[in-house]
């Protein structure tokens, strides 16, 4: 089986790569540049490419079986808009060429951020109900779901929803890194404050599992989360230690406070525009925040929305019932530090991967989660 | 550099980011070019509005006749190669960094040649020539603070994931990490103990180019030296040199100063928020008045007009490659320290 990786040089295409590599499959990779995060490795198959050049996509994509679609377009465009439609127009392209050379699989790895910030019951029972932030990178992972799913009949869909993915060079990583380090993460004091988190390296091997079932019926909607319970507070504490920061690093404050600020700020906080900034900087200057948040000293970090934590409880039945559990091979350690930790991934081949989890299992609504920083 | 009529072997980024700003500072001629991508030459030429520069695609096609200088500005892995057939022609040469990639027979060949070459090589260690750096060495030779105990360098940042392919690619760069910019500080190691030798090198590559290295050195007084190196971590850029009497800090993208934090040994339990004083040195009008690149420049060409250079550094370039070729001889796995 040949396989397609677009966006083999970002943080997950990338790992997949190297794993898919190491367990001799037949790979091709794709991207605009090769970039660093391959470049350490040797015989790599690679070729340049630009998802908007339909003609040379066709080309490169002759007798492939399966593409995995790594690839978001995360280039500063004018407007959101545009930057949205461009991500359309890729991989609109991507199914377009994937479709015409035959194709027999095709896996878009798309986002927890596709799904409205509080889950209703109505909207657990249907995972297509979107979310209708603003946001382009939110956006632009429903449109590709979208179109994806739009191809359901012509080659067999599956469609990835990550949630917060760690790991070694990991965004998600980092920022816990940076926020820890001589700093407070702040985290709204809320029950079961769960952080759907996956490593990257189970979620290559989700990946790896989705694409070895070639005769899924299609479309196969599959969340990428793992089910161990780790709280916020974990996920803060247990990177703060990896950088041995030796005392708690994380503080809770009300939710009030926090359902507070979400007032003031609207909803543009996951990625401030210039005007955004702009009034906040003013707001700052003029004394209208109110004087209980001035007090708890949290205004002076960038907020950011940890989007996939408004997701709830992926696997739910799990927390409440132990009995019924998941079982995982060793290499995929079921233990979270061990996760954390775990550097330089060597996966064992002949491994049977039972990682999986059913739409059904679905999500329950966490609250409005907020995340910020205050020095210490 | 008035007069002084110029071979460009490699136009690329490093060439027009680098050298060419100097070159036009200092008055050269560019009149031949040579440069496989035809593309890079024409954006070049328009850019900068040059004419009658001759164009050629190989080494081989180029007239020697009327060329002072040869500047070596492509592929790391192409250095040894081009600069081998330029020492047959007879002529000075400035060679970006490093001079070879690969010691094995051909490299010894060359090393030899280079020792008895009558013209003049310069090699692109430019660092050297800061003033930062000059101030540094003389505390170390005279011993101003007294002996050097250890010296602990970092060097590296999250890098760009799009970064050229004489980068990435291993065939064109010889390396990583450690040939691109550690080059530079072990470039510094032999500048201010004259020899060093390799203890340990770890590094993260798995057959392509390394991301992470660490590097431990020992120079010839038994200073040892520590080198650590990342592409995907904030390293800091700094030097630190650990004397007997006061730490010396040196930012390695800021030629021009320094912070000394002298430790008074009059106390016995230091307490070092007490008994620290710690001062920033000024180094501007040490040694050199330019930037440390286009110091190097002027001091290849006044040696090309017979002056005594204040700074050398082809002999220790080569030095410098033995050295990086016995980190990626006897390399250990560097377990992948993520994140932070």
């Amino acid at each position: 089986m040949k396989i397609a990786i677009i966006g083999s040089s970002g943080e997950i295409g990338s790992r997949l790569a190297i794993h898919l590599l190491q367990n001799k499959y037949d790979v091709k990779l794709f991207s605009r540049n090769m970039g660093l995060r391959l470049s350490r490795f040797e015989n790599v198959n690679f070729s340049s490419i630009d998802l908007l050049d339909k003609d040379k996509l066709s080309t490169l994509l002759k007798d492939i079986d399966c593409i995995v679609n790594c690839a978001i377009d995360k280039k500063e465009y004018a407007t959101e808009d545009e930057s949205v439609q461009k991500n359309k127009e890729a991989i609109g392209n991507l199914l377009e060429v994937a479709h015409a050379n035959g194709v027999k699989k095709f896996i878009e790895l798309s986002s927890v951020a596709v799904l409205p910030p509080k889950i209703t019951n109505a909207i657990e029972k249907n995972p297509f109900h979107y979310s209708t932030e603003n946001d382009w990178y939110t956006r632009a992972k429903i449109e590709n779901e979208k179109l994806a799913l739009d191809y359901k009949d012509k080659m067999s869909v599956s469609i990835i929803r990550a949630g917060i993915v760690y790991g070694p060079y990991l965004h998600w990583s980092k920022l816990a890194f940076i926020r820890t380090q001589g700093k407070t993460v702040v985290l709204p004091n809320v029950a079961n404050s769960l952080c759907h988190s996956i490593h990257v390296d189970d979620l290559v091997g989700l990946i790896e599992h989705t694409i070895n079932k070639l005769d899924t019926p299609s479309p196969q909607l599959i969340y990428g989360i793992n089910p161990e319970r780790v709280t916020w507070s974990d996920y803060y504490d247990k990177h703060g230690k990896n950088i041995t920061m030796d005392q708690p690093t994380t503080l809770t404050i009300p939710m009030e406070e926090i359902q507070l600020m979400n007032k003031i700020n609207g909803d543009e906080l996951r990625r401030p525009s210039l005007k955004r900034k702009f009034i906040d900087g003013l707001r700052g200057l003029i004394g209208l925040i109110p004087s209980p948040i001035k007090n708890l000293n949290i205004y002076k970090g960038s907020l950011y929305k940890l989007k996939a934590t408004n997701y709830g409880l992926i696997n739910y039945d799990s927390y409440l019932n132990p009995k019924k559990t998941i079982t995982y091979p060793k290499v995929y350690p079921n233990s979270f530090e061990l996760d954390l930790y775990q550097t330089d991934f060597i996966p064992n081949p002949n491994t049977d991967y039972t990682f999986k989890i059913s739409i059904n299992e679905g999500a329950k609504s966490a609250s409005n989660w907020w995340l910020k920083s205050t020095s210490k | 550099m008035q007069n002084k009529k110029i071979l460009v072997i490699g136009c690329g980024n490093i060439f027009t980011s680098f050298h060419y700003p100097v070159i036009k500072q200092t008055g050269g001629e560019i009149i031949t070019i040579v440069e496989p991508n035809k593309r890079n030459y024409d954006l070049f030429i328009a850019k900068e509005g040059l004419e009658n520069v001759n164009y050629h695609t190989t080494l081989l096609e180029v007239d020697f006749k009327n060329i002072d200088i040869a500047l070596i500005s492509n592929p790391s892995a192409f250095h040894a190669e081009t600069l081998a057939y330029l020492m047959d022609k007879n002529i000075h040469i400035f060679c970006e960094k490093p001079i070879l990639t690969d010691i094995n027979s051909a490299g010894e060949e060359l090393i030899s040649k280079i020792s008895t070459y009558s013209k003049i090589i310069q090699v692109g260690y430019y660092r050297r020539f800061s003033n930062a750096s000059n101030y540094i060495r003389n505390l170390i030779k005279t011993e101003f603070f007294g002996k050097v105990n250890f010296v602990n360098m970092k060097g590296g940042w999250p890098a760009k994931n799009d970064l050229p392919i004489s980068i990435t690619d291993k065939k064109l760069s010889g390396g990583g990490i450690t040939m691109d910019y550690g080059s530079h500080f072990i470039d510094h190691c032999f500048f201010w103990f004259d020899e060093v030798v390799l203890i340990e090198y770890a590094d993260d590559s798995m057959g392509g180019i390394e991301i992470n290295a660490n590097i431990n050195l020992k120079a010839k007084n038994g200073t040892p030296i520590q080198i650590d190196l990342s592409w995907t971590n904030f390293m800091g850029n700094f030097i630190q040199v650990h004397f007997e009497k006061a730490i010396v800090l040196m930012a390695f993208n800021n030629p021009n100063q320094l912070e000394i934090i002298e430790l008074n040994f009059q106390t016995q339990n230091m307490n070092l928020t007490k008994d620290i004083h710690r001062r920033t040195v000024e180094t501007t009008t040490y040694m050199f008045k330019e930037l440390p690149a286009v110091s190097q420049w002027i001091e290849f060409l006044n040696r090309l007009d017979g002056k005594n250079p204040l700074i050398s550094n082809a002999h220790q370039a080569i030095e410098v490659s033995n050295i990086i070729n016995a980190c990626y001889k006897n390399r250990k796995p560097l377990s992948l320290a993520w994140g932070y």
